[in-house]
């Protein structure tokens, strides 16, 4: 009884000191992600490993990367902003007895995806076919996955250009906005604003001011006739 | 068979127009010629600027007056490719000081037009040819009338104011690949001889014309020169050579005489030879 006690003590020793940071919580952002782990005493019996985590539905609010939640260490992909306890248990059945010792620290995981739309590059037009613009749309924060929609202003009603992109696994889209020529010189000028900013858990561009671009003009060539002799 | 040698027909004529249509024209003009050249600007502020490209300016080409701008310019050529050249016209926009500051492009948004321009040899030629045999006598009035002009019998028996006739000779001018109206100078020898009432095409003939006539507006492929004089006007001709030379023969497009027919020359000429000039008969 008096060794048990000691292992035990020992064993809680040795959690406090490889989790005396994590205990006092931690701060993340939505798409961050982080590993949580244990060195688990290793005395006689059967050991068990349990993470829980509190706050959030597994695979909504938060996903596990690797590792497993029956394991020693386990990576947590924090897919929602909100206030989560993590929380380890080790369960050490030997002589009959299951002796447990649990660990855990709040983890506040915040939201800061943005996403940003850059402005183009006046240029020429043709005599046929499309101008193709692009603007470059880049996110930072957030989750890998993420979506937009985009509408221009300014070409006119019937004109106007729209639809929905989808992004995976990267930070940076080139979204090329093709402008039919119009073979009388005439300009178009006109800008691209975002909506519907998201990542793949729902969480919302935390910034609008940087959604919509400056003017760009799509500047008609002459209607120069054909050379004749 | 009756309709392949129709067929035939076709093709062997829309070739020759097709030859016909290609020559000395705009995009096959023939060294030496000048040629106009035109496009619509846009209704946009503007500058039109002319290029050839694959020769040297002044060298293979000139462009008329210096001027390389604008919807219309007149180019010469002047030495034949063995490549075609591109002539090229470019519209480039002038982009107001807002615009600029806006962001339009420095380029100016230009236009290219482009053609490609075979620049031949100039087979425009123009060129003399006899009508009537080189060497042949004088015209003489057969018999000659013994004239009394003073109406006392003192003119007869002399050739004083006898009419021996009127001496003629045609020349038959040629033009070959004119392009529209042709034209040329030329002048007429006679060999120093003392040629009576000598007349071209009915107009008389003299000293004033020493440095050539120029006939233009000639919109046939030939024309015929009439020479005339009094034979033996002089009371007794020699025999002479009359020359008809053309010189600075030119189409509408400016296009200089080649001289590329083979066998034919800018000069024609005739071997006139002196008719007697024989006194009226007298009697005692």
């Amino acid at each position: 009884m008096k060794r048990t006690l000691l292992r035990f003590t020992g064993l809680m020793l040795l959690l406090l000191v490889s989790y005396s940071g994590f205990s006092q919580g931690h701060n993340k952002n939505v798409g961050d992600q982080h590993v949580y782990s244990v060195t688990p005493d290793a005395g006689p019996g059967t050991n068990t490993y349990t993470w829980t985590v509190t706050g959030g539905a597994e695979n909504d609010a938060w996903k596990v990367m690797s590792g497993s939640l029956a394991s020693a260490s386990v990576t947590i992909l924090w897919l929602k902003p909100g206030s989560y306890t993590v929380e380890f248990t080790q369960d050490q059945l030997h002589g009959g007895v299951t002796c447990s010792t649990t660990q855990s620290g709040t983890v506040t995981v915040a939201n800061n995806f943005d996403a940003t739309i850059a402005d183009a590059t006046s240029i020429c037009g043709g005599t046929t076919g499309n101008t193709n613009f692009t603007f470059v749309v880049s996110k930072t924060g957030g989750n890998a996955d993420w979506s937009f929609h985009y509408t221009t202003s300014g070409l006119g009603a019937g004109d106007e250009i729209s639809g929905d992109v989808n992004v995976t696994g990267t930070d940076t889209y080139n979204l090329v906005i093709p402008v039919p020529n119009v073979i009388d010189g005439t300009d178009k000028t006109f800008n691209v604003e975002l909506s519907s900013i998201k990542d793949s858990s729902n969480n919302l561009d935390t910034d609008n001011t940087n959604d919509e671009t400056a003017a760009v003009t799509l500047y008609g060539v002459p209607a120069t006739g054909t050379i004749t002799w | 068979m009756k309709t392949l040698r129709k067929l035939l027909i076709v093709i062997v004529g829309v070739f020759v127009s097709v030859q016909v249509f290609a020559q000395n024209s705009g995009t096959n003009p023939f060294v030496g010629s000048t040629h106009d050249y035109h496009v619509d600007k846009s209704t946009l502020t503007s500058d039109l600027t002319w290029t050839v490209t694959g020769g040297t300016q002044d060298v293979d080409y000139e462009f008329v007056g210096d001027v390389n701008t604008g919807e219309d310019i007149k180019i010469k050529w002047l030495t034949a490719s063995a490549t075609p050249y591109t002539l090229q016209v470019s519209e480039v926009r002038k982009f107001t000081a807002t615009e600029i500051a806006g962001g339009a492009p420095a380029s100016g948004c230009p236009t290219i037009r482009q053609i490609s321009v075979t620049v031949e040899a100039n087979t425009f030629d123009v060129y003399a040819d006899l009508v009537t045999a080189a060497h042949d006598c004088a015209f003489v009035n057969s018999p000659v009338v013994d004239n009394d002009t003073a109406g006392d019998g003192s003119n007869l028996g002399d050739n004083s104011d006898d009419d021996f006739g009127t001496t003629t000779r045609e020349y038959l001018i040629t033009a070959v690949d004119a392009i529209g109206d042709w034209s040329y100078t030329y002048t007429l020898t006679h060999g120093g001889e003392n040629v009576g009432d000598l007349k071209v095409n009915g107009v008389v003939y003299d000293a004033s014309f020493a440095s050539g006539k120029t006939i233009t507006g000639i919109n046939t492929p030939t024309q015929t020169i009439t020479v005339t004089y009094k034979t033996n006007l002089n009371r007794q001709d020699q025999d002479f050579d009359l020359v008809f030379t053309v010189t600075g023969a030119t189409d509408s497009l400016g296009t200089s005489d080649g001289d590329a027919t083979a066998g034919k020359t800018d000069d024609a000429t005739y071997k006139v030879y002196a008719v007697p000039a024989t006194t009226g008969i007298t009697t005692d």
